[in-house]
């Protein structure tokens, strides 16, 4: 554990950087209609939070807090009730606000029937990757994600990890400012999900911006400079990694802490 | 532009993974079948019955190939959430849903103008001397079929069912072609809401019949003015249904 929090230390995190990522008041309800009776449900509530430039922020919480729903409003896939957001300055209702945007889904779903390397030059055509550079760029990454010689691969051979990999080298494609992560640990095996946090470090070490979504305290321990709890909807906490091991807060109990007060809050 | 193109030719070799050439395939049984079948049971109007026959089958493979591709065609990206990994592109919404329309479409036309590739061969051998009004026919046979993939992309991405964009756009081919009935029962309606309400379904369905020059093969002479503003008219009914499918889809959250 002390040798994560020690990674941890890398960047130092200064409050004089630059704003990546912005979000007031965010709140996304819900609407459901069937027979004429609508039923709404709360996916987050008045969220706000400001990502600076360099900084790894992570977000946990339990199954269903908001996490999904969160990153997916960031990324305009889905549209706030209330609030805004902005990447760069730019409304993420708008596409250039994309433009410095890498994303990782929880479980990258591509076209089955096209390999490695045809996924990655279609994402690239997409992000307005010019044609001369893209063959170059798509080899770095494929080399990065340790992907090269499985390019010419069809996706419906990968296994679950290579998906993954491939997820990473698109999000990394475009060499995107800001790279947004839901659940990226999710379904990887030890060794995985260790290839995950250092190349996670290293992006964060060239100066990528990280927002990223986990179950695995320990794992959001390791990278993150900040830490966001997030329960039914809410952003409860934000904690410095760095200040809570100064002061000796265990993040894994504040967490219980937090989710189990909620829960009675709920029952009473 | 490029990440337009993309999506189209990505879209056209779905549509063949997809096996639409199948289709093509089962078009050449059938007209191959009919032609024996024809020449046995007719043998003055071959020609005459293949000529109509088959460009009535490649018009109704083509609808049922445009209906069931144009439906599926964002529902399934939506389905298996392939379509996070491009809407999270810094690509407008609109250009992904001309990409996907006309990827589409190329590849309903590519399939279209084998078959009547097959059909004209098949022609060739029965003595028959070839009309530019086949030609024309044909290619209204193509625009017919643009209308229809930009009516049932347009149900797609307003219903919730698949069944029910299938049901709709197929209602709204039968009705485009009864546009002379429903004009007259227009002038039978005495009641002003019933006639309002007649008259606005007339102007939103498309006129099939204005493009249907299928029956109007025999006719010597056609009017090119005529043909210039039926062409005019299927390009401005398409856009129209793809401007309403990007204003829907901008607003649909994923």
């Amino acid at each position: 554990m002390q040798n994560s929090f020690r990674k941890c230390k890398i960047i130092r995190m200064a409050n004089d950087k630059p704003v990546v990522l912005e979000l007031d008041n965010l709140t996304k309800i819900y609407r459901k209609s069937h027979l004429g009776r609508t039923q709404t449900s709360r996916g987050v509530e008045n969220i706000s939070l400001k990502i600076r430039e360099g900084e790894v922020f992570g977000l946990i919480g339990p199954n269903g807090a908001g996490k999904t729903t969160l990153i997916k409003s960031i990324l305009g896939l889905l549209f706030p009730t209330s609030g805004d957001v902005k990447i760069f300055g730019i409304p993420a209702s708008q596409s250039d606000a994309r433009k410095r945007v890498g994303f990782l889904p929880e479980v990258p779903y591509f076209y089955r029937y096209l390999s490695a390397k045809e996924v990655l030059e279609f994402y690239g055509n997409l992000s307005g990757m010019s044609r001369a550079t893209l063959p170059a760029r798509i080899e770095e990454v494929l080399k990065m994600v340790r992907m090269s010689e499985h390019a010419a691969r069809p996706m419906r051979e990968f296994s679950k990890g290579m998906l993954q990999r491939v997820g990473l080298a698109q999000a990394m494609l475009h060499n995107p400012d800001i790279l947004i992560f839901d659940e990226p640990a999710g379904g990887l095996d030890p060794i995985g999900i260790r290839e995950m946090r250092e190349l996670m470090i290293a992006l964060n070490k060239s100066g990528k911006t990280i927002f990223f979504s986990s179950h695995s305290i320990s794992e959001i321990e390791k990278v993150s400079h900040r830490v966001g709890i997030i329960v039914r909807g809410n952003i409860k906490q934000i904690i410095s990694v760095e200040e809570a091991h100064k002061t000796g807060i265990n993040l894994e109990e504040l967490f219980i802490k937090i989710v189990t007060d909620e829960m009675k809050g709920e029952v009473k | 532009m490029n990440a337009v193109l993309s999506i189209i030719r990505y879209t056209f070799l779905q549509q063949l993974r997809n096996r639409l050439y199948l289709v093509v395939i089962l078009f050449g049984f059938l007209i191959l079948a009919s032609s024996l079948l024809f020449g046995a049971l007719a043998p003055d109007q071959e020609v005459r019955v293949i000529l109509d026959l088959g460009l009535a089958i490649i018009e109704l493979f083509g609808l049922v190939a445009a209906v069931f591709g144009a439906v599926t065609l964002v529902l399934e990206e939506i389905e298996s959430r392939t379509i996070y990994l491009i809407l999270t592109r810094p690509l407008p919404r609109g250009y992904y849903i001309v990409g996907r329309f006309l990827g589409l479409l190329c590849a309903i036309a590519a399939s279209m103008i084998v078959m009547g590739a097959l059909h004209f061969i098949l022609l060739q051998t029965k003595t028959w001397n070839p009309e530019m009004s086949y030609f024309i026919s044909f290619g209204f046979i193509l625009l017919k079929i643009m209308v229809m993939t930009a009516v049932a992309l347009f149900f797609s991405l307003t219903s919730t069912s698949s069944i029910a964009s299938i049901v709709f756009t197929f209602f709204f081919w039968i009705l485009g072609h009864f546009g002379s009935e429903i004009k007259f029962l227009l002038q039978k309606a005495h009641n002003p809401m019933s006639a309002y309400a007649i008259k606005a379904f007339l102007f939103v369905t498309p006129n099939l019949e204005f493009l249907n020059y299928r029956d109007l093969f025999h006719i010597p002479g056609l009017d090119s003015r005529q043909l210039l503003m039926a062409a005019g008219y299927s390009v401005v009914y398409t856009s129209a249904c793809l401007a309403l499918s990007v204003a829907v889809f901008s607003r649909k959250e994923v």
